[in-house]
């Protein structure tokens, strides 16, 4: 077990660095995907990288970064989330009312191939999700946590992860049935490749 | 427990399964690197500008375990009475007014067709000329009325009353969907929260006047100055006090 922060500024700056780079794509694709934009998801992982620094001293396994980072990322996005919930008057251009997933797509491209709509579609499936069952389904597939490291960050047990998991799975299945899509997703998908432990 | 299979195993899966490695694969993590980089050699120095707690902390004491954090209850007193005191120092300090904050509430014609959209990129091709006019930032409303039909609302910063009229006038002679649309100017009225990277999307020539503020009132907070901080718009009746103060 190593401890973070030691020496001068500029080392504490580069040990960060090099902890979080070899996950930095994986941790904007999560966030990108909860925020359901591009550059909301860019500014929610700017915000986690400030305060994951600020308070880097106070990690005390580095073994344990990614782990921790995302907790912060986790918490920066409930923060941020409640904040615009509790936003007493709505912009009009969050409108975010549609009674379908499917008129959401429309406001954004009319190409189910586009990456925009696609991202659309997934936000929108997603905020049907109560948020534990959100962060889990995105923490356990294609972010390739363990139930174990999702029950810690989420403080629960690793049985509650599963069940999560299996409850979002469930009213996704429900939501889109097989082939409802407008466009092939079978042919595009590919799973993530895991994270090599060397990088980690 | 951990033999359980989280590979995607429906269509809604397999989408979120592939948006998410579709973006995985744009990042750029050599680009990301340099800019925080940067980011967090600006970060430390504001931190050490303000004294805040990298001064005192000091870079040979990193390791150090942090305080223990105070219970809530004492928090809680400690809030209360804060606020007392607050209370009975600022009871009688009277705040000057401001006449740099306009809000200009346009009817739109019945049965416009223009959506919120239209109007914002409007407003951002017109933003440039409101900067020319000492303007610091604009943002823009779209405001359903009880009557039907929609209110635009501008919320203007950096110029005064008839500044803001001159141009909107001059907007309103250049734009055709504005024609003959009547409207008023008043102080800002609305009191919501907008954050800074909203607030920013709209800044115009001068930002540093917005930043500055937002730094200010971060600072007070003691927080690190970050685009996703917000900005509440107070007013009052008489003394309309424009406020950023940030969480």
């Amino acid at each position: 077990m190593r401890k973070s922060g030691s020496g001068t500024e500029q080392e504490r700056q580069r040990e960060f660095l090099a902890l979080l780079m070899p996950f930095y794509p994986r941790a904007l694709a999560y966030s990108q995907t909860i925020c359901g934009s591009l550059i909301d998801g860019e500014d929610l992982l700017s915000d986690a990288v400030l305060r994951a620094y600020a308070s880097f001293h106070t990690l005390r396994d580095t073994s344990r970064f990614k782990e921790w980072f995302f907790s912060i990322l986790l918490n920066r996005f409930r923060n941020l989330r409640s904040r615009t919930l509790l936003r007493p008057t709505m912009l009009m251009g969050d409108l975010a009312g549609s009674s379908t997933f499917w008129e959401a797509t429309a406001r954004v491209s009319g190409d189910p191939a586009e990456l925009g709509y696609q991202l659309t579609l997934v936000q929108e499936l997603l905020r049907r999700l109560n948020p534990p069952e959100r962060e889990v389904l995105l923490l356990l597939g294609p972010c390739g946590f363990t139930p174990a490291e999702v029950a810690s960050m989420q403080g629960s047990s690793e049985r509650a992860v599963i069940q999560k998991a299996y409850r979002a799975r469930k009213k996704l299945e429900k939501m889109v049935p097989d082939g409802a899509l407008p466009f092939n997703v079978r042919s595009q998908a590919a799973t993530p490749a895991p994270l090599e432990a060397g990088n980690e | 427990m951990s033999s359980v299979n989280y590979r995607p195993v429906n269509d809604a899966e397999l989408l979120i399964s592939s948006v998410f490695t579709q973006l995985e694969g744009s990042a750029d993590a050599q680009i990301a690197e340099l800019r925080y980089e940067n980011q967090l050699r600006r970060f430390v120095e504001d931190e050490r500008l303000r004294g805040g707690s990298y001064q005192t902390r000091g870079p040979g004491n990193f390791g150090r375990r942090p305080q223990s954090h105070m219970r809530p209850a004492f928090k809680l007193v400690a809030f209360v009475a804060a606020l007392l005191l607050l209370g009975s120092w600022a009871g009688n300090i009277e705040i000057a007014g401001w006449d740099d904050g306009q809000q200009i509430t346009v009817a739109l014609p019945q049965g416009s067709q223009h959506d919120y959209m239209h109007w914002v990129a409007l407003f951002a091709n017109r933003s440039k000329e409101l900067a020319a006019f000492g303007g610091q930032s604009l943002i823009v409303d779209y405001v359903p009325v009880p009557e039907g039909g929609y209110n635009l609302q501008l919320s203007v910063l950096g110029v005064d009353c008839s500044t803001a009229n001159e141009w909107f006038r001059s907007v309103q002679a250049k734009t055709p969907e504005l024609h003959g649309a009547s409207y008023a100017i008043t102080q800002p009225q609305v009191s919501y929260a907008v954050t800074v990277k909203e607030m920013l999307a709209y800044a115009l020539g001068r930002p540093d006047a917005i930043e500055r503020r937002v730094v200010s009132a971060w600072t007070l907070c003691n927080e690190p100055p970050t685009r996703n901080g917000v900005i509440y718009l107070i007013t009052g009746e008489h003394d309309p006090t424009r406020a950023s103060m940030l969480r």
